[in-house]
C-alpha cells in the first residue's frame, strides 16, 4: 500500500504540469488576451500605445513558452503570480477564495452522500414501490436539470417569494462575518441547489448496490443462519452497497467543483468558482492558471484519498 | 506500512475528523463590522422634508472589484463604487445626470476647488482649493495632494489603466522618461490652498469634459511607496482614503465594499449612515430589488426593467445618455458601396420599430453626432443634414442603384451572443432584403478580431458618450488607427474632414468653431460607412423608500454625484 501511494504521489505532480500545459496552451491560443479584455468595446478610450505599454509591463509580448516557463520558475518557488486586471496576489485571492468553495462544497457533498445512501437504501429495500417510483422520479430529475436551473428555480421562490432565506452572498452585507448563523442561513439555497443534483447519482449507486447485495450469496447465508432482518440489511446489505459509494465520491469532486463555477456566481457565494469565472471574463491568465491548478491538485489528490479509502473499506482489494 | 496499521473503524474515524476539520478551517475568522447600527431616527416619521438615518444598498452592476484607485477606474459600475469615496478639484456636467438640459451651456462644479480663475482660456488655471476639507483619516488637504496627484496621473512609473493627464506641460517627458515633480513643469503651487496648472496647448475639453480626470489622492498615504507600487498599494487600493461624504469602513472581496457617513465631509453632514456596494450578478441584482434586497440597480434588461416597474414597492427613472448607437459597414470590403449600403439601411430600417422592440420606445431616433454637446448652439442640428424617415422603397432605389446582390449573406459581428438590438436589426434589415449571417465572437476576443483584424462585413456599436469635442475625431481620423493611438476602429479616412475638424479644434472663437463642428456634422452625413441612427436612454429601478436619487444621481459619467443629498424615506 506504502508503495501504491508513493507512486501515485509521485505521478501527481507530473500531471499536474501536464494539465497546466494544456491550460496554459488552450487560453493563450485563443484570441484576445487581458489587455484587449480590459477595454470597454462599447466605449474604446484606450489608445494602441497603453495596450502595448500594458502588454510590455504585463510580459505579454514574450513568446508562450517562455511565459509558460517564467510561471513554473516562480511556481516552484512558490509564487503564483498577480493578477494582471487588479495586481493582487494571486496567491493571496485563492486563499481569500478557496475556503469559501471548500466549506459549500465539502458541505453539499457530506449532505447529498448522507441523503443520498439513505434514500438510495430505501429504495432499493422497495424496489418497484410508490417511493421508490417517486424517488427514481426525483433521482431523473436532479440528473436532468442544469444546476443553474435549479438554482434560480429555489431562488424564486424560497428567497424572492417566501423570503425564508437571503437571495445571495455569504453573509449580510454590513454585518459580521465568520462562523456564525448568518453564514448557515445564506448556506441553505446554494448547498441545496448542490445537493439536489448531487443525490442523485448516491441515491442511484446505492439502489443498485443494494439491488446486487440482497441478491448475493452472503446475504442468503446471512439470512439462513436466522440472523434478524435488520441485521442482515445493516450488516450484510448496507455495508457493501457502500462500496461503490466511495469511489463516486473522488468521480463526483469534479463536477462540484465545475459547477461552483456558475452556482457562486448566481449565489455570489465568494469562492475560487467566482474567482475563475470573473478571471475567464477578464482572460486574467495567472488567476486562470491558479485556480485550475488548484482544482486539479484537489481532485487527484481526492482520487487518490479514493483509492486509497476503497483498500480499507473494502478488504478485496489489494494494491500490492 | 501494511493495510493492518490502520483499523477501517480508525480510518473513517479520522476521515471524519478530517472533513471536520476543512469545514471548520473554512470559516473565515469573525471580523466586527465597521458599518454602524441605523442612528436613532432623529424626526418624525411624518415629517415631509428629509430625515437621517439608514443604509442604502447598491449593486453598482459589476461582478467584483477590489481595487478602487483613480488609477484603474474601469467603467461606469466602477466609478459609482468610487464616486462617494474620492473626490476630484472640479467636476464637468452633460446629459445623463438629470440635471443638464440637452440646451444649455455645460460648465464645470467645483468640488475640491471652491474656485477657478482662468489665466488662459482653457489653457492656463489657478484653483483655489477648500481650506476646511479633511481626509478620512483626519489628515488636512492641501495643494501638496493636488501636486501628487498629478505627478501620479502622468508619471512613467505608476501603471494607470485610467486617470492620465498627458495634456499638462511637461507631462509627455514625465510619461515616457520619468523623472520628478519640477520635470512636471506645467504643475506649480502657489501656496498650500493654491495651485495653477498649464497644459502644453489650448484644450478646449479638458477642464470641462467630464472624462477629464481631476479626482485627488492623499500624498501622507503614497509618501514611502515606490512609484511603480502605487496602483495596488494596499490597502488603500481596496479602501481608498478620500474627501467624499461616505468613507470606505469594510471590504469583503466579491462580496460587498461597506461604506460609513463621514461626519466631517466639508459638504455637510450626509443624511444616509451608510451605503453598501454589493457585486451582484445582473439577473441575481434583478431578483434582489423585487425581493426589497436591494435598492438601486442599474440598466437591468428592458424586460425585467417593465416587469421591476410595475412593482409597487419600485420606481424608476428613464434619463437620455450622451452615448449613440451605429451600425458600421466594413470600408475595406465595400470601398465603393459602403456609404449607399450605410444609407439603404437608415431608409429601409424602420427605426420607430427598433426602438419599440429594444428600448420599449424610451430611445429617440437621432442621428447627428453632436447632439449631445451643448457648446453653444453645437447640440441643434446644421440645415442640410439627412433625414432620414422609413422609406422602404427609396433603400430599395440605393441598393438596385449599386446593383446589390440580395443572395449575399453580410457577415454581421457580434460580441458574445446577439443582442435583442442585434437580433431586430437582422429581422428589420430582411424586410428590406438585406441577409445578415451573425458571426459570433467571445467578448475577449472582439476587440482583436473585430476592431484590430476588421473581421466583419457589418457590426453594431455604441459611441460618442464622451462629450470632449474632439472625442469624434479620434473615430473618424485618418490614420488614427489604434496601432496609431487612436480609436479609429473603422480604418475611415476623409481629408477634407480631417482638415475642417483640425480647423475647429484652433479655432478660440466660440461661434466659429460651433459653425465648423456643423461643417464636420455635415461631411460625415455624406461620407461615412456609419452614423448615428438612435442615442440611448439611461434604465434605474430604485425602492420608493429612498428619496433624492434622482435627478441628479445616476451614477453614468463623472459627474457630480451628490450622494449626501439621498434619504431613506422611514416605513
Amino acid at each position: 500500500m506504502t508503495e501504491y501511494i508513493l507512486r501515485r504521489l509521485l505521478v501527481t505532480p507530473m500531471m499536474v504540469l501536464g494539465v497546466t500545459i494544456l491550460v496554459f496552451v488552450m487560453y493563450n491560443l485563443a484570441p484576445g488576451d487581458p489587455v484587449t479584455a480590459m477595454i470597454d468595446p462599447l466605449e474604446p478610450t484606450s489608445s494602441q500605445i497603453d495596450r502595448e505599454a500594458m502588454r510590455e509591463r504585463l510580459g505579454l509580448n514574450k513568446p508562450i513558452h517562455v511565459r509558460y516557463l517564467i510561471w513554473l520558475r516562480e511556481l516552484l518557488r512558490g509564487n503564483l503570480g498577480y493578477s494582471q486586471v487588479d495586481g493582487h496576489s494571486v496567491a493571496e485571492r485563492i486563499a481569500q477564495t478557496l475556503p469559501a468553495t471548500l466549506l459549500l462544497q465539502a458541505t453539499s457533498l457530506v449532505l447529498a452522500i448522507l441523503i443520498g445512501v439513505a434514500l438510495g437504501l430505501v429504495s432499493g429495500l422497495k424496489q418497484y414501490s410508490n417511493l421508490d417510483h417517486a424517488l427514481s422520479f426525483f433521482a431523473f430529475f436532479g440528473i436532468s436539470v442544469p444546476n443553474f436551473f435549479v438554482a434560480i428555480l429555489l431562488m424564486y421562490f424560497l428567497s424572492v417569494k417566501l423570503d425564508w432565506f437571503p437571495l445571495a452572498g455569504m453573509w449580510t452585507p454590513g454585518q459580521s462575518t465568520g462562523l456564525n448563523l448568518d453564514l448557515l442561513h445564506h448556506m441553505v439555497l446554494p448547498v441545496l441547489a448542490n445537493v439536489i443534483l448531487s443525490l442523485a447519482g448516491y441515491m442511484r449507486y446505492t439502489r443498485a448496490s443494494v439491488l446486487d447485495a440482497l441478491g448475493a450469496d452472503y446475504v442468503t447465508t446471512a439470512r439462513s443462519k436466522g440472523l434478524p432482518e435488520r441485521s442482515v440489511i445493516i450488516r450484510h446489505v448496507f455495508r457493501n452497497a457502500l462500496l461503490p459509494v466511495v469511489t463516486l465520491v473522488g468521480l463526483s469532486l469534479p463536477s462540484l467543483l465545475g459547477g461552483s463555477f456558475i452556482l457562486e456566481q448566481l449565489f455570489s457565494w465568494p469562492g475560487m468558482g467566482r474567482l475563475g469565472y470573473t478571471a475567464l471574463l477578464a482572460r486574467d491568465y495567472p488567476v486562470i492558471m491558479a485556480v485550475t491548478l488548484t482544482s486539479a491538485v484537489i481532485v487527484m489528490l481526492a482520487n487518490l484519498a479514493s483509492d486509497i479509502a476503497y483498500g480499507f473499506v473494502d478488504p478485496r482489494v489489494r494494491y500490492d | 506500512m501494511t493495510r493492518k496499521e490502520v483499523s477501517r473503524r480508525e480510518f473513517l474515524r479520522a476521515a471524519g475528523l478530517g472533513a471536520a476539520g476543512i469545514a471548520a478551517a473554512a470559516c473565515i475568522p469573525a471580523q466586527q463590522s465597521a458599518v454602524p447600527e441605523p442612528a436613532q431616527q432623529t424626526e418624525s416619521m411624518e415629517a415631509a422634508g428629509p430625515v437621517s438615518g439608514g443604509t442604502l444598498t447598491i449593486a453598482p452592476g459589476a461582478l467584483s472589484f477590489t481595487n478602487f484607485t483613480p488609477w484603474k477606474v474601469r467603467g461606469t459600475s466602477h466609478y459609482r463604487v468610487f464616486s462617494p469615496v474620492v473626490q476630484a478639484l472640479v467636476r464637468g456636467q452633460e446629459w445623463g445626470d438629470g440635471l443638464t438640459p440637452q440646451t444649455k451651456e455645460f460648465k464645470i462644479t467645483p468640488e475640491l476647488a471652491e474656485k477657478v480663475d482662468v489665466e488662459e482660456p482653457d489653457r492656463v488655471w489657478v484653483f483655489h482649493l477648500r481650506q476646511n476639507v479633511k481626509w478620512h483619516d483626519g489628515r488636512p488637504f492641501t495643494a501638496d495632494d493636488v501636486m501628487w496627484s498629478w505627478f501620479a496621473a502622468t508619471h512613467r512609473d505608476v501603471a494607470r489603466q485610467s486617470g492620465g493627464l498627458p495634456q499638462i506641460k511637461g507631462a509627455m517627458n514625465l510619461g515616457e522618461n520619468g523623472g520628478t515633480m519640477e520635470d512636471l513643469t506645467g504643475a506649480q503651487k502657489i501656496d498650500d490652498y493654491t495651485v495653477r496648472l498649464e497644459l502644453e496647448e489650448t484644450d478646449f475639453d479638458f477642464i470641462s469634459s467630464p472624462n477629464t480626470r481631476m479626482d485627488i489622492t492623499p500624498k501622507h498615504v503614497f509618501e514611502d511607496v515606490p512609484l511603480d507600487k502605487v496602483v495596488d498599494h494596499e490597502p488603500f487600493a481596496g479602501m481608498p482614503i478620500g474627501t467624499g461624504p461616505f468613507k470606505c469602513t469594510q471590504l469583503v472581496p466579491d462580496q460587498f465594499l461597506a461604506m460609513e457617513r463621514n461626519d466631517d465631509y466639508w459638504g455637510g453632514k450626509p443624511l444616509l449612515d451608510g451605503i453598501i456596494f454589493r457585486f451582484l450578478d445582473g439577473n441575481t441584482a434583478v431578483a434582489a430589488l423585487e425581493k426589497g434586497e436591494l435598492d438601486v440597480g442599474f440598466t437591468p434588461d428592458l424586460a425585467s426593467f417593465q416587469r421591476l416597474q410595475a412593482m409597487d414597492h419600485l420606481a424608476s427613472a428613464t434619463f437620455p445618455t450622451p452615448c449613440y448607437w451605429a451600425y458600421y459597414i466594413n470600408i475595406n470590403r465595400f470601398p465603393d458601396t459602403y456609404h449607399q449600403l450605410h444609407q439603404a439601411l437608415l431608409y429601409g430600417i424602420d427605426i420607430d420599430e427598433y426602438l419599440a422592440v429594444t428600448t420599449g420606445g424610451l430611445a429617440v431616433r437621432d442621428n447627428y453626432v453632436f447632439s449631445h454637446i451643448g457648446v453653444g448652439t453645437l447640440n441643434q442640428p446644421p440645415e442640410g443634414l439627412t433625414d432620414y424617415q422609413f422609406d422602404p422603397d427609396k433603400a430599395q432605389a440605393i441598393l438596385e442603384e449599386i446593383n446589390w446582390d440580395f443572395d449575399r449573406e453580410l457577415e454581421f459581428s457580434v460580441e458574445g451572443e446577439p443582442t435583442v438590438g442585434e437580433e431586430t436589426f437582422q429581422a428589420l434589415a430582411a424586410n428590406m432584403g438585406l441577409k445578415l449571417k451573425f458571426k459570433v465572437f467571445h467578448p475577449s476576443a472582439f476587440v482583436p478580431e473585430v476592431f484590430d483584424n476588421l473581421d466583419f462585413d457589418i457590426y453594431s456599436n455604441v459611441q460618442g458618450c464622451s462629450t470632449a469635442l474632439g472625442h469624434f475625431w479620434r473615430i473618424v481620423k485618418c490614420g488614427g488607427t489604434p496601432d496609431a493611438g487612436g480609436i479609429n476602429w473603422n480604418n475611415y479616412c476623409n481629408p477634407e474632414l480631417d482638415e475642417v475638424y483640425a480647423a475647429a479644434m484652433q479655432e478660440k472663437d466660440l461661434d466659429k468653431r460651433v459653425e465648423l463642428m456643423k461643417q464636420v456634422a455635415l461631411l460625415v452625413d455624406q461620407n461615412l460607412n456609419g452614423a448615428p441612427f438612435f442615442r440611448g436612454v439611461g434604465r434605474l429601478i430604485f425602492n420608493t423608500r429612498v428619496q433624492a436619487i434622482y435627478p441628479g444621481t445616476d451614477y453614468a459619467k463623472s459627474v457630480r454625484v451628490p450622494h449626501e443629498k439621498i434619504w431613506l424615506k422611514q416605513t
